[in-house]
């Protein structure tokens, strides 16, 4: 398993399709934590991300085969997340048109993590991580994925690109067009 | 020096270091001249920072184990899914058990009643007849001769052979073979026999 940690995620995903298992649990154990970031910041719900992660994991399992390495793996799985992140915020958004006189404020299920951030990263003027949290969660969809992408799971552009499936113009005028339209948000929520 | 609308345009691309160096000083210059746009750039790159620093959300500790589960629930219900698509009598539908039970009554009928039709033609006569046609022509070997032929009128309408067979006999004969008896003419010759009588 040592030298496990020298090899490529496509290395492994092409060990898994030859049958070794163990190169699976490899997988779950370099991805797991950052689709698990990845999905928690779509649905802001603890239990739901966890189940999006499991779902996506049982995607590649079933479908290893499916993947074919015209594509980075990581990029492969983030797209499985984020189609099944925004699955369940669809549904969710039906839940709420169908059950709407008993919801109660709009930020009910968010589920924030106990754990704050380290303060020695705190620098000043920096928003707090629920206001900035509700800030993008008021983004039209395409803006969030974006801006999750690049800002907190930190991939490429060219990664953005192969994930959302848009040219790479495309993908930094969104990004771009997020971040001024976050700090509207943030604006309008301070002012609150 | 560039406005603050292409400023903003270019704002993202300063950020991440995906700028040219001719407009990277156009964007440095704007943001020494203008505030407004310098407290933007600011501010983004302040919530830039926060989002890298969010709390990370790691997976429970038994998550493997949790995957391991669901691979497990899913392989069984493949399982029982390709075995439930496998064939299997239950799959088969109710009318089907009617439809072949409609048939085999159809088939066992059909064959029921071409046995009664054809069935007897291979028997011999009564035993009665039997012994009339052994009376008429004694070690005739006609004696043996089956009803069917009795019937085409081999030994009934023989002109030679004047029968004195019972007319209740032929009336058991009649009554036994009357709708079978294709030729007419052997009819009216039972009917002479029987006037005669």
């Amino acid at each position: 398993m040592g030298n496990r940690f020298k090899l490529t995620d496509e290395e492994l995903i092409r060990r898994f399709q030859a049958g070794d298992e163990a190169a699976f649990e490899e997988i779950v154990y370099r991805y797991s934590d950052r689709l698990m970031n990845f999905a928690y910041r779509f649905v802001l719900n603890r239990e739901e991300s966890e189940d999006i992660v499991q779902d996506t994991f049982l995607k590649v399992y079933q479908n290893r085969h499916a993947y074919r390495e015209i594509a980075k793996f990581s990029t492969w799985i983030y797209t499985i997340t984020g189609n099944l992140a925004k699955t369940v915020l669809r549904k969710r958004r039906n839940r709420k048109l169908f059950f709407f006189s008993r919801l109660g404020p709009e930020d009910k299920d968010m589920d924030f993590p106990s754990k704050d951030r380290k303060p020695e990263n705190k620098i000043e003027g920096q928003f707090d991580e629920r206001i900035i949290q509700r800030a993008i969660k008021k983004l039209p969809e395409h803006f969030r994925t974006a801006i999750i992408l690049r800002d907190i799971q930190e991939l490429s552009y060219e990664e953005i690109s192969n994930i959302i499936n848009a040219p790479l113009g495309t993908v930094k005028s969104r990004i771009n067009r997020a971040r001024l339209r976050l700090q509207e948000e943030l604006k309008h929520l301070k002012r609150k | 020096m560039i406005s603050c609308y292409q400023f903003k345009n270019y704002i993202s691309d300063f950020i991440d270091k995906e700028i040219s160096f001719h407009n990277r000083k156009l964007v440095e210059e704007h943001l020494g001249n203008c505030s407004s746009c310098n407290e933007l750039f600011q501010s983004i790159l302040n919530t830039k920072i926060s989002m890298n620093n969010f709390a990370e959300i790691t997976v429970s500790d038994d998550f493997m184990l949790k995957i391991r589960n669901r691979i497990l629930a899913d392989r069984n219900a493949r399982i029982q899914l390709s075995r439930k698509k496998s064939y299997s009598f239950s799959k088969i539908p109710s009318f089907i058990y009617g439809f072949a039970a409609a048939l085999l009554v159809v088939v066992v009928g059909f064959f029921i009643f071409r046995y009664q039709k054809y069935g007897v033609s291979s028997a011999v006569a009564p035993p009665i007849v039997q012994e009339q046609i052994q009376k008429m022509s004694p070690g005739s070997p006609r004696a043996a001769v089956p009803v069917d032929q009795t019937v085409q009128g081999q030994y009934v309408s023989s002109d030679d052979e004047k029968s004195d067979i019972d007319s209740s006999r032929i009336k058991y004969f009649q009554g036994q073979r009357h709708q079978r008896i294709p030729d007419k003419n052997l009819q009216d010759r039972i009917k002479t026999v029987k006037g005669q009588r």
